[in-house]
């Protein structure tokens, strides 16, 4: 009988995220990690250079080079790595499982701020250095969508909630 | 179905139907907050980077000569040779650093006039841009401002050197103090019409740092230790003749026909 299922039934069924969310987050992270631990041997190992097209446009090592290549004197890589290694973190089956208001809100905001200093960095590129880097619009391309992923799974989860 | 179970039913259509209402809204508002507070700050980012960019970016021009000059050509040594058709003498040769205060006064003051030499087929006129400041004689920028000037102007255009040699004097570093960054001698290139990627290149990858290794080993195989060191086929000049053309930039002529005679 109905009266025999516990209560909350909605809450218990709550964020039964698909695999495919779960598995795109987890690669997408990945691969901003990798992009970023590349980025950053390159940083700091002047005998390796990016393998990167070169245009007019396109030059990924005056971008990297750039002043804008640093943030309070931190390499960008660098933020990128940490930022991937705690949003790879914060994006494990495990993390989002968690109910933990604590981890959604750092996972919420995380996204949020990875996406604003895309935008910084972006507007860099373009409306100063003139030259866009190939690998770096990788990863702003990977917290774009990542952000996006996070926002829609915050938007399915407050339509469910009671 | 009894009244009270239909009523029951009702109420809780009606239950229903606001949870589903309060969530539509809750989506609502998290929709407008996040596009809204994330629109509003990339703005701001966007305003920030381009303000910076504003305050940093010095008023300090690219600065084009653009008086009579004579066809230059970039030697297989580096160095800018300047000469009208024809002309084989004498040879004024002079070596610079782009650091170099009196390299600076002498551009300003007579800069033009050698030009203009070279240009009416008075002298065939070298230009040889080396190193002077090197550590660890001299401490930190010096060397290094010395070496990104050197460097650019090696990256240069031949046919832009007067153009571009004007505008590193100009801009010239006090002593000690950091300049000719990437950037603006990047700029400078864009102000004067010749920039492009190989250039970019050239410039931030220090791409001539053998060229400068090697115009500052010539210098010094020269017994040049002192800039600007001016030499009128193979003689230097005096100091007293080099401040008098800083002073009296007219009287290169003189100097030039002395070498005709001897």
């Amino acid at each position: 009988m109905a009266g025999d299922v516990p209560p909350r039934p909605r809450r218990a069924s709550a964020s039964p995220r698909p695999r495919w969310f779960l598995v795109t987050t987890a690669l997408l992270s990945l691969a901003g990690l990798a992009v970023s631990a590349y980025l950053t041997v390159v940083h700091y190992d002047h005998t390796v250079s990016l393998v990167c097209a070169e245009s007019a446009r396109i030059d990924c090592a005056s971008v990297t080079s750039s002043e804008y290549s640093q943030l309070l004197g931190i390499p960008v890589p660098l933020l990128g790595l940490a930022f991937f290694l705690g949003i790879g973190a914060l994006v494990t089956p495990w993390a989002w499982r968690s109910e933990s208001p604590l981890i959604r809100w750092s996972r919420f905001g995380g996204v949020i701020v990875g996406v604003l200093f895309v935008v910084y960095l972006v507007s860099a590129e373009l409306l100063v250095l003139g030259k866009i880097c190939l690998w770096c619009t990788a990863v702003h391309v990977i917290t774009v969508v990542l952000f996006g992923l996070v926002v829609v799974d915050e938007y399915r989860r407050v339509g469910q909630a009671s | 179905m009894s009244k009270s179970a239909r009523q029951r039913s009702a109420r809780e259509r009606i239950a229903e139907e606001r949870r589903k209402q309060a969530a539509h809204e809750r989506q609502r508002r998290l929709l407008l907050g996040v596009v809204g507070g994330v629109t509003v700050a990339a703005v701001a980012v966007v305003a920030v980077v381009v303000v910076r960019d504003r305050a940093s970016q010095s008023d300090q021009k690219g600065i084009a000569y653009t008086g009579p000059s004579a066809p230059a050509v970039r030697q297989a040594d580096g160095s800018i040779l300047m000469a009208k058709n024809g002309v084989t003498g004498p040879t004024l040769e002079i070596f610079e650093d782009f650091q170099c205060p009196y390299c600076k006064k002498l551009e300003e003051a007579a800069g033009d006039t050698i030009y203009k030499a070279a240009a009416d087929g008075k002298a065939k006129v070298i230009f040889r841009p080396f190193q002077l400041f090197k550590a660890p004689d001299h401490p930190e920028p010096v060397p290094s401002v010395s070496r990104r000037g050197a460097n650019a102007a090696f990256c240069a255009p031949a046919d832009k050197w007067a153009s571009y040699a004007k505008t590193l004097f100009a801009h010239q570093p006090k002593e000690g103090r950091d300049g000719f960054e990437n950037k603006e001698l990047l700029n400078w290139a864009r102000d004067l019409g010749f920039y492009s990627a190989e250039f970019d290149r050239c410039v931030v990858y220090t791409q001539k740092a053998q060229d400068i290794a090697k115009a500052t080993d010539y210098a010094q195989r020269q017994k040049v230790n002192s800039t600007p060191t001016l030499r009128l086929d193979g003689k230097d000049l005096s100091p007293e003749q080099v401040s008098r053309l800083m002073s009296n930039p007219s009287s290169l002529d003189q100097i030039l026909a002395s070498a005709k005679k001897s």
